[in-house]
């Protein structure tokens, strides 16, 4: 059986109410998941509450699954979506009237940077970046995938994520300049 | 620079080229290039050093767990073409919470006492009119289904903030009994300041302290501009830790959910 037929099967059976099909397509998918959002969201416990939500979308939305892309194209370009959201929202929290006065030091952001692990200054520079452009970088040259499937995902023409990445690069490169001055 | 020189550095620094003396020798005539050619593979390398990463053990137990805990009580997906089975259930969510509304606004608002006091007054009112005056009971009885069906046309013009899951509201209601949204002594806002104390009193909700203002997820409310907002408040002087949390949508300042502990 093919990739695409067995994808197409397990989610035949998550629609049908088996929980074994959803934990292997859990298994199959969390660890890049995860990547993608700890990349995107800097932070590992933001990571996981991302990639969690995720998952509850992919169960939610398993029986609109048109199977015109992998199934992982779909769970990653959920995963994506879902950090754009929680990044939003973050963003709109710590902006709103009650949360400011609540939180008034940006403890999140610090806490990306010492928490994502590897490379702080990297880390810190992606976050710099427009999350149009960190979303290309990160699944192209970090995740390394090619840029026809970056594509799929982001639901944008190849060329837009050329365009994209090359931008997003010379971003980080001046960025990563400034911090080593 | 031209598309064409944009596409052969990146094609150089990714190490697509078959033929690379080419272009090294394009970018070393050209300085503009080769400043550009230099800054794409320091952000390429840096990049790439970085790698996919992996769970942890520990938060791919976290994961399942929490996950399956979300998932407990969701019945899963329902095949596509079962549309009017979901259409009917959200129909019969929103007449619920309308109904709700209905006869909070009706009664004038609960006290301090936290929300089941609003249930229990909304009771005792009934009872405590002893059917003495039909006529009043009639009248109030009429006002009651203008109210609602006020509400039904509002609610009607507002799908984002009624197409909420439980399982939002019941994550919300958890941040916020974590203390997620406040810190140290200062752990309440006073729900007077602006918008937020006026929407929280036309809700029926006097005598609670709003927590914080929510922008649910455009994903959760099908509301493409991201513009939906959820006042999230407690009784005042309630446990934050097992207060029951209500939800007021903004726009409308209505009262569309209360998530008990």
């Amino acid at each position: 059986m093919t990739t695409a037929a067995q994808d197409a099967e397990l989610l035949a059976r998550v629609v049908d109410g088996d929980r074994d099909a959803f934990n292997q397509i859990m298994r199959n998918h969390e660890d890049r998941v995860f990547s993608v959002c700890l990349r995107l969201m800097g932070n590992r416990e933001l990571a996981l509450d991302a990639a969690q939500e995720t998952f509850l979308t992919v169960f939610r939305k398993a029986n609109q699954f048109e199977g015109k892309a992998a199934l992982g194209t779909w769970i990653y370009r959920i995963a994506v979506n879902t950090c754009y959201d929680q990044l939003r929202k973050l963003k709109r929290r710590r902006t709103d009237p009650i949360p400011e006065h609540l939180d008034p030091t940006d403890h999140q952001a610090t806490d990306a940077v010492e928490s994502a692990g590897i490379r702080p200054e990297i880390q810190r520079a992606l976050a710099t970046l427009p999350p149009d452009f960190r979303s290309a970088v990160v699944l192209s040259d970090i995740e390394g995938m090619s840029l026809p499937h970056v594509a799929e995902i982001l639901n944008v023409p190849v060329g837009t994520v050329k365009s994209r990445v090359f931008r997003a690069r010379r971003i980080l490169a001046t960025e990563l300049g400034n911090q080593n001055q | 620079m031209r598309d064409r020189e944009l596409e052969l550095i990146a094609a150089l620094v990714e190490g697509r080229l078959d033929h690379e003396s080419e272009a090294r020798a394009l970018i070393e005539a050209n300085p503009e290039l080769r400043e550009e050619y230099e800054a794409q593979v320091l952000a390429f390398g840096a990049l790439t050093a970085m790698g996919s990463v992996s769970l942890s053990e520990t938060e791919r137990s976290s994961l399942h767990r929490d996950v399956w805990t979300a998932l407990r009580h969701q019945p899963a997906a329902s095949p596509k073409g079962q549309w009017y089975v979901r259409m009917a259930a959200a129909a019969a969510g929103l007449f619920v919470v309308v109904g709700l509304a209905a006869v909070l606004s009706s009664q004038g608002g609960p006290d301090d006492d936290g929300f089941a006091e609003i249930a229990a007054g909304v009771t005792e009112s009934d009872a405590s009119d002893g059917g003495d005056d039909d006529d009043a009971d009639d009248e109030a009885d009429a006002r009651v289904f203008e109210d609602s069906a006020e509400t039904t046309v509002a609610a009607a013009e507002e799908p984002a903030a009624g197409a909420l899951s439980a399982t939002y509201f019941a994550q919300e209601a958890a941040a916020v009994r974590s203390g997620e949204f406040t810190s140290g002594a200062q752990s309440y806002d006073d729900g007077s300041s602006g918008d937020v104390g006026s929407c929280l009193q036309q809700a029926g909700l006097e005598g609670h302290v709003a927590i914080v203002v929510l922008t649910p997820p455009p994903e959760e409310t099908g509301d493409a501009d991201g513009e939906s907002r959820l006042i999230a408040a407690v009784p005042e002087g309630s446990q934050l830790a097992e207060a029951p949390v209500a939800f007021v949508d903004m726009a409308s300042c209505r009262l569309i959910h209360i998530e008990e502990d």
